[in-house]
């Protein structure tokens, strides 16, 4: 178990899928060097607050989970509501790693709570092709998925498909079904 | 058993068609198989068989309606759609389908039932409106209306009823043998062989019969390309909207996920490995890449000159 692993308490059920976002984050950054794909730096994790008191907390708490691990400290940290009335944590650092990190962290700090459920999509800002794109991953598909917005709400899915095409060649965890590419119009960040 | 006949290729829509088909005959034959077993006199038997394929027959335009989720639609709803189906079937010499309906997926497709013309069903989605032009949508039709006026349904919900009842004839005779003709042959020791030979024997018939009937099915869409290429005389655009309803990017949503979420209508589907080459062998439809290069063949014969007419009136 890495040091990743070591952070949530090492709940070998839930190994698979951490370990799957960790092989897409450690992809990108390969395909920097031999792809028009590059990380950004941004990420974000969008999910459904609700009325409990967690969601209250949460800010304070995020706050202080990753302050307190040396893996994702110094991690730039934002939360926003959106018009789907969904709440985005944002995370920006140049470092990958740290940043990945920092996603898992949050999901921690759900799971931690029993409150996965709420947890809709992680998001990684890229750059393909000399354009801002996306890859989602859903919570509840395990599972990534390209997105190329190009205007409020239109998305090229020809690029889509060619972004899809290099993620499944480097063994990311893929979504397959393309009736499944679901947007998210308007990401913070 | 029941059937239905869709322009294109979709995956998700084809799986849930030839789940409930299989699910429906594997009911069917196993509880005519149970009647059987519990030594139910055999024309009692085929009396229940041809009510229930009789079921099967007249109420298939419901079933497929209820397997898609299509809703069906007034003229008042969707005045275009129903004004260029008016225009098609009357062009075509039938009567215009008792219902059209619409599938709210934007993934373009269309499909026709009913086992007769007046009581036909044409079906589209959203994606096949929104996705694909006037004159496109118009050549979707045309195909849909043909495999009307061809009445495919009803050959192809007999053709396999005729492939059930060929198979649990085959099932009743191994039993027959087992039950009937085992105090000639060994004692006892052979019952159990005998009973995985029928068992055998059922699959196979089965399973070869459905081969048949998807090469019956590809071929009444060759039927019903050709048919509706006449009907609106321009087979170039029924090839163009084939491409379009093929192209893999058109089954990515533009829906938000966390609309999806929210509606909580966020299907789980098992994401199946080679999922897609399942469909591929058992195939109701030929490639496109043989429509289309049939329908530029009928472009050329129809046209000699090179002109492509806008439309070419039957009557």
């Amino acid at each position: 178990m890495g040091l990743l692993g070591g952070l949530f308490g090492g709940k070998s059920a839930k190994a698979p899928r951490k370990g799957r976002f960790l092989t897409a984050v450690n992809t990108l950054e390969a395909l920097k060097a031999k792809t028009d794909l590059r990380p950004t730096g941004k990420a974000g994790v969008v999910f459904n607050p609700s009325g409990d008191d967690f969601f209250k907390k949460l800010p304070q708490e995020l706050a202080n989970t990753i302050a307190a691990n040396p893996a994702a400290r110094g991690v730039r940290l934002d939360l926003m509501d959106d018009a789907y009335s969904s709440r985005w944590v944002v995370l920006e650092d140049k470092d990958m790693p740290r940043l990945a990190a920092s996603v898992l962290l949050v999901d921690g700090v759900f799971s931690a709570k029993e409150l996965r459920r709420h947890l809709l999509a992680a998001v990684i800002q890229v750059e393909f092709e000399r354009r801002k794109a996306y890859w989602i991953y859903s919570y509840k598909r395990e599972r990534f998925h390209p997105f190329v917005p190009t205007g409020e709400k239109t998305r090229d899915g020809k690029a889509e498909m060619r972004m899809g095409e290099l993620m499944s060649k480097e063994k990311v965890a893929l979504e397959g079904t393309l009736e499944l590419w679901y947007a998210l119009w308007g990401i913070p960040f | 058993m029941m059937r239905q006949n869709s322009i294109g290729r979709d995956s998700g829509l084809t799986f849930r068609m030839y789940f409930t088909m299989f699910m429906l005959a594997a009911l069917f034959v196993g509880f005519l198989g149970l009647l059987f077993a519990l030594g139910v006199n055999w024309i009692f038997i085929l009396v229940i068989a041809v009510l229930m394929a009789g079921f099967q027959y007249f109420f298939s335009d419901k079933l497929v309606l209820w397997t898609t989720r299509a809703k069906v639609v007034t003229a008042e709803q969707e005045p275009k759609l129903h004004a260029m189906i008016e225009r098609l079937a009357e062009r075509a010499g039938i009567p215009k389908p008792k219902r059209i309906a619409i599938m709210e997926t934007h993934v373009p497709n269309a499909f026709a039932t009913g086992r007769n013309p007046k009581n036909a069903v044409v079906a589209v989605t959203r994606g096949l409106m929104e996705r694909l032009d006037q004159a496109e949508v118009e050549a979707v039709l045309g195909h849909e209306l043909s495999h009307v006026k061809n009445r495919d349904v009803a050959v192809m919900t007999w053709a396999s009823i005729i492939v059930i009842m060929a198979g649990y004839v085959m099932q009743m005779m191994f039993w027959m043998s087992l039950f009937g003709g085992g105090r000639d042959r060994r004692e006892g020791g052979g019952a159990g062989a005998y009973l995985m030979l029928a068992w055998v024997g059922a699959i196979v018939v089965y399973f070869l019969s459905q081969i048949l009937l998807l090469a019956l099915s590809r071929y009444r869409e060759f039927a019903a390309d050709r048919g509706g290429a006449i009907l609106t005389g321009a087979p170039l655009n029924l090839a163009s909207a084939l491409e379009k309803i093929s192209d893999r990017m058109y089954r990515i949503p533009e829906k938000d996920l966390r609309q999806v979420e929210h509606a909580n209508a966020f299907f789980i589907v098992p994401a199946l490995k080679g999922g897609d080459s399942i469909v591929h062998l058992f195939s109701s439809h030929p490639p496109v890449e043989k429509r289309v290069a049939r329908l530029q063949r009928m472009h050329e014969e129809m046209n000699p000159s090179g002109i492509q007419f806008r439309e070419l009136r039957s009557r």
